[in-house]
């Protein structure tokens, strides 16, 4: 982009505004950055030089940070059936909090793929068939956004997002980083496995449009089967 | 725009490999104070209403985000996946501060919200593909009576 005035903030990619559930903070950035309309008198790059408050998280490598719902532990397997089984039983036992998060926020970021988070089940049992070499069950002709197989990044957004936000409406003294919560997910959960399971399905399709959507559905350097704790 | 040092090994690598582009000068405009300038807010944060269509991979067209917009009601279906979702998850003013600009509208800082605000798909491969579209906003901003925009790359 080229534009004339802007201000440069050292907050991790995707909150160009800083720390969540902020607003004095999110007003500043966003006085400064328009202030340069009136104060700036030639093309210009400011720095903002406010550190974020004290408390946030967002940033920070993975650490002490841990999902308090204790969930089973994931039995390595390539099998469609346990796949969608062990991606229920996850699911099922975050769900309470997935709901307190949204009732506690009014909103709720799943729905990517096209359905709400009331089928999340849907959504976690079509991803863990693919995942496992099976086909789609049914599906009751469900509105997804995409077709597939763009469709499973979007269904692996959508569970990403749906454990995300149970995680965060625990009680616990501070949320999860971005660090913390990739490290969870692709390092303790059968999601995680199942996502990889999708990408290695993608990478050996031998169809190179295919493999280019492994890059949307895991994020850079969890992609490692090392990673797993388990 | 985050510090290399703080991105994941992997990530900092591949941003490092992109080629930059060649920038010419921006326009220079001088906009009214901004206590009496109408900003909107430009995303690329690849957000559109729950009821309209969600971007694909690589879309270069824009969604409509009407200023009434209830900010509950966007979704986001941005093809990167490195970055931190978690922050949209917790608060969609993260990456489109609307409350905070209406905010300053409320505070006599800023003049007025813009009727329309737009969303693009970020991560864009190659991103002079945008200029068409890009241009276009421009056009309607400024059809619009709006003064500034206020881009929040994603």
């Amino acid at each position: 982009m080229n534009v004339p005035r802007s201000l440069w903030v050292p907050f991790p990619l995707g909150r160009p505004m800083g720390p969540a559930d902020a607003p004095e903070f999110q007003r500043d950035v966003l006085r400064t950055s328009l202030g340069l309309l009136n104060s700036a008198a030639e093309p210009t790059v400011a720095d903002y030089e406010r550190d974020a408050p004290p408390g946030s998280s967002m940033g920070d490598p993975a650490g002490e940070w841990a999902c308090a719902v204790a969930l089973p532990q994931p039995e390595p397997t390539d099998d469609a059936d346990a796949l969608v089984q062990g991606l229920l039983d996850e699911v099922r036992a975050l769900a309470p909090w997935y709901d307190e998060g949204r009732r506690a926020r009014g909103r709720s970021s799943v729905g990517a793929s096209g359905v709400g988070a009331d089928q999340i089940e849907l959504v976690a049992g079509q991803l863990a068939r693919f995942a496992g070499g099976a086909e789609p069950e049914p599906d009751g002709d469900a509105a997804w956004s995409h077709p597939a197989p763009v469709r499973y990044k979007f269904m692996a957004d959508d569970l990403r997002a749906f454990y995300h936000e149970a995680a965060a409406s625990q009680p616990g003294a501070k949320p999860g980083s971005d660090a913390d919560l990739n490290t969870w997910v692709f390092g303790q959960t059968q999601l995680g496995e199942v996502i990889r399971l999708a990408a290695d399905r993608f990478e050996n399709s031998g169809d190179r449009r295919l493999a280019t959507l492994v890059i949307g559905l895991i994020p850079a350097g969890y992609r490692s089967r090392k990673l797993r704790s388990w | 725009m985050v510090r290399l040092s703080d991105l994941h090994p992997d990530m900092a690598k591949n941003l490092l490999g992109l080629e930059l582009p060649q920038l010419e000068p921006a326009p220079w405009i001088t906009p009214p104070p901004l206590a009496e300038a109408t900003v909107a807010i430009v995303t690329t944060a690849g957000l559109a209403r729950r009821d309209d269509r969600p971007f694909s991979p690589g879309a270069l067209e824009y969604r409509l985000i009407p200023g009434d917009t209830d900010p509950a009601d966007l979704q986001m279906s941005h093809f990167s996946v490195n970055f931190d979702r978690s922050a949209f998850q917790q608060d969609y003013n993260v990456a489109f501060p609307i409350d905070r600009l209406r905010e300053l509208v409320d505070a006599g800082e800023v003049g007025a919200v813009a009727p329309h605000h737009y969303s693009f798909m970020g991560a864009q491969p190659a991103p002079e593909r945008l200029e068409q579209t890009g241009e276009e906003v421009g056009r309607l901003l400024r059809e619009a009576g709006v003064d500034a925009a206020f881009l929040t790359p994603v």
